[in-house]
């Protein structure tokens, strides 16, 4: 069992679902979750296999997924995905438990809501409204690049999280960005005053500092301590830099 | 007489036995470093790893040794690390080596020119890091777009005869400027002092390092420029860059002194005229915005900035900005023919709606066509002041002919098109009012 997850948590670039201890590997005890998680995998109940689309080869256990997406309703797929993602978005919006993320990542969440933001924010075609705001392409761009250049920020600086883990939590923590979003939405439908905007400047700054909570929560422990606040800071950017095109959306 | 058996001197006097690893271990360090290891010595003889880390105490005697030879020329420049090839990941993290409180102390220490010391042997080297000046230039460039963005909202707000919008494009020009200023500029002083002969006193990834770190000073200056009073902005766009131009100055000046009075001077001046233009341009094209009347600060961003010729930094801007009246003009020009051709009666509230369509749309032109801009510059801005308020429109017209021909039987809409072409900023309010001024003159016609 201490052999397993020593193994694995030496190797940080693979895609692992890292699902036996902290991703950092750097911390306690990772024998005892790593454990009672051994035990769950043993067991071979469903509600545990769905996390596990057949990545269980490296856990060197070599067991073979409890199930075969070519045979199974797309539905039943469909909604494993599906269940996988609202698990995410659950652990986003109340993050507590760290591996929820990283034990397996996925990018529909980030697609999902990087999409959703795009659509929102983006000028309006219309010459007459005259609306400055940006492209969709320049929203996807900002969003996906710069995740990508936040996690090699991390990794750069030592981190020892692995690159689409790294973005699927910078994706998957723009949730409260687009909770804040929508509620900007609503607030702009009323008709206009010093009020409301100062409203909506509220709401985007809890979505920013939630955000950048929850990505800290899940990111934080990757470094060591001396360099915590670089890495911190490209995340807080980032958050930052979707709050305010958030903001400076008033096109209704 | 401590009897703890980690004293390895006592240990030496009375079993000598027992620390015959120590002693040859004590053989391979150096001298300074056995009073030290002895210490550790003692605790060594079951764990050889303890050994290693005697060496970053031997560390500890080089700033000593460069205090020794002096603040100002002490110590080698310091390159890239060998022993990784460029196609390795480790060789990208060589510039990731720093902590945070050494990313503090090098931000405070580029913007406060501290007498006595050596910034660049204080705080940059041993090693010379690329996350500073990276992040600093993209926290520059969106700050600059979101400053400049909230100084227009504040500059407008009173009048409230329109809804502000804001202008995205901003983003994309700043990290323009910005990047190409903290990475060509260094490369550039780079080449000058080899040419020099300096003999590599500073390497360029120092000067990298160094750029960037001078860069930090204006994010808090870009958030006080958002104050209106332009005596406040012109104050800050003069110390912000003495400032930090000091700071650069003072260390490259080492690797100038070997050279001739003249040239030396005339090198330093060249840095702190290339960041004094970087703030200059900053201020005047993000933070400046026409008056409300579409009067004269007009022809004052248009010519100051052509006279920026030597700042890479601002002739992006102005490329854009004419750039943008060319496109303009041309959008306009073809609107104003085809309104033209119904019943004359009608033409007063067509050129309204044609003033006001492309008014929008030059904001997606920006990208177009700096070359012909820089023709048009020129003639353009002496004009274009002057002519704002004229009712002398068809006076004009043969200026502009040469690049828009099909104009010619169509004076009305010549005029509107200079008077609309020269608003990069705050277009719908300009235009709001030329629509009136410009009916007013169709009306007497």
């Amino acid at each position: 069992m201490a052999d397993v997850d020593s193994s694995k948590l030496e190797m940080p670039d693979f895609v692992d679902p890292g699902g036996y201890g902290e991703v950092s590997g750097e911390i306690t005890i990772p024998g005892t979750v790593g454990k009672s998680q051994a035990d769950e995998y043993n067991t071979l109940d469903e509600p545990v296999r769905e996390t596990i689309k057949g990545k269980e080869t490296t856990t060197g256990k070599s067991e073979p997924p409890q199930y075969n997406t070519l045979e199974e309703p797309v539905t039943v797929t469909i909604m494993r995905d599906l269940r996988a993602v609202g698990t995410k978005f659950y652990h986003v919006l109340y993050p507590k438990e760290k591996k929820a993320l990283l034990k397996e990542w996925d990018l529909w969440g980030p697609l999902i809501l990087c999409t959703f933001l795009a659509m929102m924010v983006q000028g309006s075609e219309d010459a007459d409204s005259g609306d400055g705001g940006p492209e969709f392409a320049q929203v996807f761009v900002i969003v996906w690049v710069g995740a990508a250049v936040v996690t090699m920020n991390t990794k750069l600086l030592g981190g020892t999280i692995s690159f689409f883990q790294s973005v699927c939590v910078l994706g998957y923590c723009l949730l409260p960005c687009c909770g804040s979003l929508i509620l900007c939405r609503l607030i702009l439908i009323a008709t206009q005053n010093k009020l409301l905007f100062i409203l909506r400047f509220i709401v985007t700054v809890i979505g920013f500092v939630w955000a950048t909570f929850a990505a800290m929560v899940f990111l934080g422990d990757s470094q060591p301590s001396t360099r915590k606040a670089l890495a911190v800071y490209p995340i807080l950017l980032f958050y930052f830099v979707i709050s305010w095109l958030i903001l400076s959306h008033t096109n209704v | 007489m401590a009897t703890s058996k980690d004293f390895a001197v006592l240990d030496l006097q009375n079993d000598p036995q027992g620390l015959g690893v120590d002693l040859q271990f004590q053989d391979f360090g150096d001298a300074r470093v056995q009073p030290v290891g002895s210490g550790a010595g003692g605790g060594s003889q079951h764990e050889q790893t303890i050994h290693f880390t005697e060496f970053p105490d031997s560390a500890e005697d080089d700033p000593e040794q460069e205090k020794l030879m002096g603040d100002e020329e002490g110590g080698e420049p310091v390159g890239l690390k060998a022993g990784a090839s460029f196609w390795n990941f480790e060789f990208y993290q060589q510039f990731f080596d720093v902590e945070s409180k050494q990313v503090g102390d090098r931000i405070i220490w580029s913007m406060v020119p501290k007498p006595g010391v050596s910034y660049l042997q204080s705080y940059i080297r041993p090693n010379p890091d690329l996350y500073g000046p990276f992040w600093i230039c993209m926290t520059l460039a969106f700050t600059t777009a979101i400053t400049g963005n909230l100084a227009n909202y504040l500059l407008t707000r009173p009048e409230d005869t329109y809804i502000w919008r804001y202008d995205f494009h901003k983003v994309t020009l700043a990290a323009t400027a910005i990047f190409a200023y903290a990475w060509l500029v260094p490369l550039a002083v780079w080449g000058i002092l080899i040419w020099r002969g300096s003999r590599a006193k500073i390497s360029l990834l120092e000067l990298l390092c160094i750029y960037g770190y001078s860069l930090a000073i204006f994010v808090p200056v870009s958030i006080l420029w958002m104050v209106p009073q332009p005596w406040f902005k012109w104050c800050l766009a003069i110390v912000a860059p003495v400032l930090s131009g000091s700071v650069l100055v003072r260390t490259v000046w080492p690797s100038l002194s070997h050279d001739t009075k003249q040239v030396a001077i005339t090198i330093a001046a060249f840095i702190l005229i290339l960041h004094a233009t970087l703030a200059l341009g900053f201020m005047l094209y993000f933070f400046t915005a026409p008056d409300r009347k579409a009067t004269p600060v007009i022809p004052a961003t248009p010519a100051a900035n052509p006279s920026d010729k030597d700042g890479a930094a601002t002739q992006s801007p102005s490329k854009n900005v004419a750039a943008e009246d060319l496109d303009a003009k041309a959008k306009e020009v073809k609107e104003g023919i085809e309104k033209m051709d119904p019943d004359k009666g009608d033409k007063v509230v067509k050129k309204d709606q044609a003033a006001a369509a492309p008014a929008p749309e030059r904001k997606k032109q920006e990208r177009n066509t700096p070359l012909l801009a820089e023709n048009l510059q020129g003639p353009g801005a002496a004009e274009v002041g002057d002519k704002l308020k004229s009712d002398d429109d068809p006076s004009v017209v043969p200026v502009k002919n040469d690049k828009v021909e099909e104009v010619k039987p169509v004076g009305e809409s010549e005029s509107k098109l200079q008077d609309n072409s020269t608003n990069k900023e705050e277009e719908k309010r300009d235009t709001v009012s030329e629509d009136k001024s410009n009916s007013d003159t169709l009306v007497s016609a």
